[in-house]
């Protein structure tokens, strides 16, 4: 544990020159990646156009000003409006075969996905996944493509739409339904007791003998 | 109380009463379990189902309707199925051999990745019209699965031959001019 706290701590140190620095002395490069070339909806770094030519002269003159990173993209953004930026994009998180074998049918064997599935026609949904993998498709895009091929029995799970939204609603409305039901019984059960066990009378000759049997242990 | 009681006995009565509806639905809906090709091997005179479906090997749609007044022989298969790579080029020799003589073709490729089935066609030299049935939909009117089964179908819409599994070259024939006479 000792050992993971001071590896952090050292990889800390080493970061946080370099990003200080980066801040305080933008380099050209650096800021072509983080600022958008307006009319060509992309960084700067892969435009050409005389727009980003333009920018990238700017943002020369200000390094040499000496203005910070933060300065910098502050003078764009009150120039061209926040756009001007490039927003990180949450990555792209990456299928894999194994994740979509089990939520995808064999088109051609009743109730078998394609994880239990060796038919040829399963083999062809499989060759067609990786390849989409590949191509860097996300799982849902590749589960919109198999819907587009081979209809929407294809996926494991009914679509939550239509029809087949019912699948996903009714065994909710079951759950709900049994809860009230039960719920409303132990209510109803308490309420039968209670009084009944405050309102039972004891035999007055029980309770003098009681009275007498608690006198006589005093 | 009492009133809350009758509601939740209703309410189960309801329940239980509308999942047997959907039951009965479900039932009545169904596909006809073997489809045209029982109904024909029972020897009883069947029409051909109709469909509508997009073409494979051109943009737009074709019917079975728009077949009427030809034979046609109606060959379902995939890219994915072995005895369809081996009988595609006996049904392609006949398309050339009758087409002058009112018969067409038209093959049905079904459960199918679109890709796989154009190359396919590519592969085979394949010219008659074929169409996209891409979920089976059509396949299970017709019997199902497995591949590959094919129909000729008379000039009247109704079902004149049945092929269960791979075809072969004097039975195709044989069909086709049973159903040109």
């Amino acid at each position: 544990m000792r050992f993971v706290v001071a590896a952090l701590a050292v990889l800390a140190l080493a970061w946080a020159p370099a990003a200080a620095a980066s801040e305080d002395k933008p380099t050209r490069w650096e800021l072509e990646q983080e600022v958008m070339c307006p009319d060509c909806n992309a960084p700067l770094a892969q435009s050409n156009g005389r727009m980003a030519q333009q920018l990238i002269s700017f943002i020369e003159t200000r390094i040499a000003a000496g203005d910070t990173k933060t300065e910098i993209k502050d003078k764009l953004v009150a120039q061209y409006g926040p756009p001007i930026l490039v927003t990180p994009s949450a990555p792209k998180k990456r299928a894999t075969l194994a994740d979509l074998e089990d939520e995808v049918m064999c088109p051609v064997c009743p109730g078998e996905t394609l994880e239990q599935s060796s038919s040829p026609a399963a083999q062809q949904v499989e060759r067609f996944i990786s390849a989409r993998i590949a191509a860097g498709d996300s799982k849902g895009e590749i589960k919109d493509k198999l819907v587009a091929e081979y209809g929407p029995r294809i996926l494991a799970a009914p679509p939550k739409e239509g029809f087949d939204l019912l699948a996903w609603v009714l065994p909710l409305v079951g759950l709900l339904g049994g809860a009230l039901v039960v719920g409303g019984a132990a209510w109803h059960w308490s309420r039968r007791r209670e009084p009944a066990q405050a309102g039972i009378p004891l035999d007055p000759e029980l309770e003098r003998r009681l009275d007498r049997e608690l006198a006589d242990l005093d | 109380m009492r009133r809350l009681k009758l509601v939740g006995q209703g309410a189960a009565i309801g329940l239980v009463a509308a999942l047997l509806g959907l039951l009965v639905w479900k039932v009545a809906n169904q596909d006809d379990p073997g489809g045209v090709a029982a109904s024909f091997q029972r020897g009883e005179r069947t029409p051909a189902r109709g469909f509508t479906l997009d073409r494979l090997d051109a943009p737009g749609e074709l019917s079975l309707a728009s077949l009427r007044g030809k034979v046609v022989v109606l060959n379902f298969w995939a890219a994915w199925c072995e005895p369809c790579k081996r009988e595609v080029p006996l049904f392609q020799a006949a398309f050339e051999r009758y087409r002058g003589q009112g018969v067409t073709f038209l093959g049905v490729d079904t459960n199918d990745y679109s890709g796989n089935a154009k190359r396919f066609l590519e592969r085979y030299g394949v010219t008659y019209p074929n169409v996209r049935d891409r979920d089976g939909a059509v396949l299970r009117r017709y019997g199902g699965l497995p591949l590959p089964r094919t129909f000729v179908i008379d000039r009247s819409g109704y079902v004149n031959g049945y092929i269960f599994g791979e075809v072969r070259e004097d039975a195709l024939h044989r069909a086709i001019e049973e159903a040109l006479t």
